[in-house]
């Protein structure tokens, strides 16, 4: 007979960091772009913008953001933006939804969303949108409903979330809940805790977070927790920081963040530092990147820890930088 | 980077290392310009598939030159012969199958063989499943290939009998397989529809599907997959048909308070292709417009007539009342009510639940013979596993599937030990006690919503059905755990709310009660004036127990509050 699978997850190495070591990864985000001819930086450039979006992000929830040259990187993101009124991840690369969510993230980080065209933004976002309410991610036609998310929060970060069709757009979302409550890249896919983040975060966005069963998806979320303390993305997979993101802001937009043991993840979070580096990495011991230096702070900040600035669970960019604009978030 | 484990080299091997890279960066700079180059240029042609597959090969996700080839295969389609062209794609499904080797997660060389499948003159597509079965074979749960899978099903229309039983092989393999038990759950009402079942899934199908899952929990009790499916299962009762389409649940109507009072079984938007319709006396009182609780135009399930002063509702002579719901221009559902000429007020639930729990589902026999069936599955199961935490779960949802009332001890006392065995999602079983003891209080009352609710000293941690409770005119929910008020303003009857000690650090949640006259808030965590703002917007509050609260300890806090609230009359220290 079958002994039964054993649960997948790791054990925190009894020296991992117990203390948020904020100023090393202010310093190593801040210096990440120093190192432009290097290997990993040069591979990485088809997800520059977004990669950009992470650091600059990460900065201003340690309120450092004025480190980085504002100048310098609205030069960039403008340079990125195509005729078709979309944003490409780098100069002379493809127009993308990717990119362009993360292109209007940085403008309205720096208080510049004035220096885009809006009206040629919107254009092209609508442009994506298909009869089934679902959107592109470019002109190749890929359908995903990160794709609905990055469309409505780029339009809802230019307040224009009207002018796409936005109850089509939900119902596609809605066409992609699954038996377990959760959400999946198109109807038919799997649950996966980041598609959640999406669909949850585009309800939340739109106002239709009534459509959510909470208590059923709640659960499933919670289910993520590790008795490691750490998420994972789906069942029976290993935990990771960024779903400290995509389950943690999901729980906390559907009002359930009180769930799962706050203690235990903070421990998980805070063992994925890296001592000598600065920043996160996915798992205690791996390598840090960008990518899990921003959602472990982000993390920690939902998790009330006060040395990180409040985070928007929705957008997941610092609450008093979207004070400024109109966005009306929905939570449960 | 995912799992990618960080090694200490030594400065030789890193030295080695920073050489090799810079060659291969070289390598790799000097072939992306000459690509972009081309691209400049229009040069859509095979030395550009060359170069750019170079570049791929190291770097599938690099999505720009997936985008490229695309078009260059769209260019080499309007001069290749069919059977040249046939001879490139396929090259170029040789090449995708070795970068999906290498990274078996690429959106974009995934995307690139639909794309490939889509333009290729003969697409082989049971080449293409048995790629699948491959790479499923690898790793069972990648969701991009089980993805792909679905493609191929749909574009050549594969069975899905024989996709079923493909995720029946797989299950067999290893029932820990949650992408299997997904499928399934997407396949069984397509096979094996039945309009008149539940979910439209035939019964027979769904008590095979109960059969092989409960042999998947004996195998391995504490793998989640088959608790899911097994949850998901059980949850398949039908609620009572009325409450599962739109329909109007209660509605009151007051002279005095010139409003009418909707609550609807489901959410609305008005304006835009939603729109309420009052009538009285069997004409349209033109000049309404609605609000939500929170005086917004947000989805809501309550909505609130507000009247401009020449629409107002007779004070006196009979009065007959009707309510539609237009959606699109066409009517969803309406209600009526009549006033006599001595009745001010009236209010009333139209959606009867004929004395049938609201919570509980329709259960058919051969349902609740299944339930029954399981139920003595899980009990002998926790037998042999007397701390699994997912059988003690899955115990509770049966009682309570099965009769809440009757179970009822038994459902609050595995709460306690799911609580104890599991302590990471204590809150969890917390709130879903809650949420019980709620559910039963609102079937005790019946019909009768108008009335006073007594729910103190439960140990609710939160506060469920709101919703349902806006002709509530008393609500006592004190000593309990709760630590916020959001959604009270569904309660628009409510004229005295108890919630003395609990953990409140906020009364948001409270604005815009009509009627709401006493307020006890004692021994909670209410800290500063702030805390209390929402009070403000409660046009009749005449009485606010405030005392036990941190913000009494101050006497300056006394004093703006005073001021933000004047008319109310407010302890601020227990009198003894």
């Amino acid at each position: 007979m079958n002994m039964g699978t054993p649960i997948k997850d790791i054990v925190i190495p009894a020296n991992a960091p117990k203390t948020l070591l904020l100023q090393k990864h202010a310093d190593y985000i801040a210096s990440y772009g120093d190192k432009k001819d290097d290997y990993e930086y040069v591979m990485t450039e088809f997800l520059r913008m977004n990669g950009m979006y992470w650091g600059l992000t990460s900065l201003a929830l340690t309120g450092q953001l004025d480190r980085m040259d504002k100048a310098e990187v609205l030069d960039f993101v403008m340079k990125c933006q195509h005729e078709c009124g979309g944003f490409s991840c780098s100069i002379g690369h493809d127009p993308h939804l990717l990119s362009t969510l993360s292109a209007i993230q940085i403008l309205t980080l720096f208080d510049a969303v004035d220096l885009v065209n809006s009206d040629s933004v919107v254009g092209w976002v609508k442009s994506l949108q298909q009869s089934d309410g679902s959107f592109y991610g470019d002109k190749w036609g890929e359908v995903d409903t990160r794709f609905s998310f990055c469309a409505v929060a780029c339009l809802a970060l230019l307040n224009r979330l009207d002018e796409v069709d936005v109850d089509k757009a939900v119902n596609f979302v809605l066409s992609c809940m699954n038996f377990d409550g959760a959400f999946g890249c198109r109807p038919g896919s799997e649950s996966h805790s980041g598609q959640v983040y999406c669909c949850t975060g585009m309800l939340s966005l739109t106002g239709r977070l009534h459509h959510v069963n909470a208590d059923q998806l709640g659960w499933w979320l919670s289910e993520r927790q590790l008795p490691s303390g750490g998420l994972n993305g789906r069942p029976e997979k290993l935990p990771d920081v960024c779903y400290s993101w995509w389950v943690l802001a999901s729980l906390k937009i559907i009002g359930r963040l009180h769930w799962i043991d706050k203690e235990k993840l903070v421990e998980f979070i805070l063992a994925c530092q890296d001592e000598e580096t600065g920043g996160f990495a996915d798992r205690p011991g791996d390598m840090v990147d960008p990518f899990h230096t921003l959602f472990g702070l982000a993390g920690l900040s939902l998790l009330g820890d006060a040395s990180v600035k409040p985070v928007n669970p929705v957008l997941c960019m610092p609450e008093d930088t979207l004070r400024k604009s109109r966005i009306q978030l929905q939570y449960l | 980077m995912h799992g990618r484990l960080k090694v200490k080299s030594t400065a030789e091997q890193l030295e080695a290392k920073r050489k090799e890279r810079e060659k291969k960066l070289q390598l790799y700079n000097g072939a992306k310009s000459k690509i972009f180059e081309k691209k400049i240029n229009g040069e859509l042609d095979e030395e550009l598939l060359l170069l750019s597959g170079e570049v791929l090969a190291v770097n599938p996700d690099f999505y720009t030159l997936w985008n490229y080839r695309k078009e260059t295969f769209l260019e080499l389609k309007k001069i290749k012969s069919k059977e040249e062209l046939q001879k490139i794609f396929q090259s170029e499904l040789h090449f995708l199958e070795t970068c999906l080797k290498i990274n078996p997660k690429s959106y974009g060389s995934w995307h690139q063989r639909c794309f490939v499948m889509d333009n290729m003159p003969e697409p082989d597509w049971s080449r293409e499943l048995e790629l699948c079965n491959q790479f499923l074979q690898y790793d069972e749960r990648n969701f991009h290939c089980w993805d792909y899978r679905r493609f191929i099903v749909k574009r050549a229309n594969v069975s899905l009998e024989a996709e079923f039983e493909f995720s029946m092989s797989k299950i067999s393999n290893n029932f820990s397989n949650y992408s299997s038990w997904h499928y399934r759950s997407k396949l069984l009402p397509i096979l094996f529809p039945d309009p008149t079942q539940p979910m439209g899934v035939d019964e027979k199908a769904l008590l095979k599907e109960y059969e092989l899952v409960q042999n998947g929990f004996f195998t391995d009790p504490d793998d989640q997959s088959n608790w899911f499916y097994h949850r998901w299962l059980m949850g398949r009762g039908k609620l009572k048909p009325d409450w599962q389409k739109q329909a109007l649940h209660c509605f009151s109507v007051s002279r005095t308070d010139r409003c009418v009072i909707l609550s609807l079984v489901k959410h609305i938007q008005v304006g835009k292709s939603t729109d309420i319709i009052l009538e009285c006396n069997n004409s349209i009182l033109k000049g309404v417009t609605w609000q939500n609780q929170e005086k917004s135009t947000r989805f809501s399930t309550l909505w609130i007539s507000f009247h401009s002063n020449n629409v107002t509702l007779p004070e006196n002579g009979d009065l007959f009342i009707k309510v539609k719901i237009l959606q699109g221009g066409e009517e969803i559902c309406f209600s009526s009510m009549s006033l006599k000429e001595n009745e001010v007020n009236y209010s009333a639930p139209s959606l009867s639940t004929g004395g049938v729990s609201r919570f509980s589902q329709e259960l058919s026999v051969v349902k609740t013979e299944t339930l029954q069936h399981e139920l003595e599955a899980v009990s002998q199961l926790l037998e042999m596993e007397t701390d699994n935490k997912w059988a003690v779960l899955t115990l509770v949802l049966l009682m309570k599937a099965l009769d809440p009332v009757l179970y009822h001890a038994e459902i609050m006392n595995n709460l306690d030990k799911l609580a104890v065995l599991d302590t990471k999602r204590i809150n969890y079983y917390k709130d879903l006690k809650s949420k019980f003891i709620v559910e039963n209080m609102i079937d005790a009352l019946n019909d009768s919503l108008s009335t006073s609710i007594d729910l103190s000293q439960r140990d609710l941690t939160k506060f469920y059905h709101y919703e349902l409770l806006p002709l509530v005119i008393s609500l006592d929910l004190s000593y309990n755990r709760l630590n916020n008020v959001q959604n009270f303003n569904y309660l628009q009857s409510i004229i005295v709310l108890n919630l003395n000690s609990n953990n409140l650090k906020s009364l948001e949640g409270l604005q815009y009660l009509p009627k709401l006259e006493r307020l006890l808030v004692r021994n909670n965590g209410l800290s500063s004036p702030e805390s209390l703002r929402a009070l403000q917007t409660c046009p009749n509050l005449k009485f606010l127990d405030l005392s036990g609260n941190p913000v009494c300890e101050n006497e300056v806090s006394h004093e703006s509050i005073r001021e933000q609230l004047q008319d109310v009359d407010i302890v601020f220290k227990e009198t003894s």
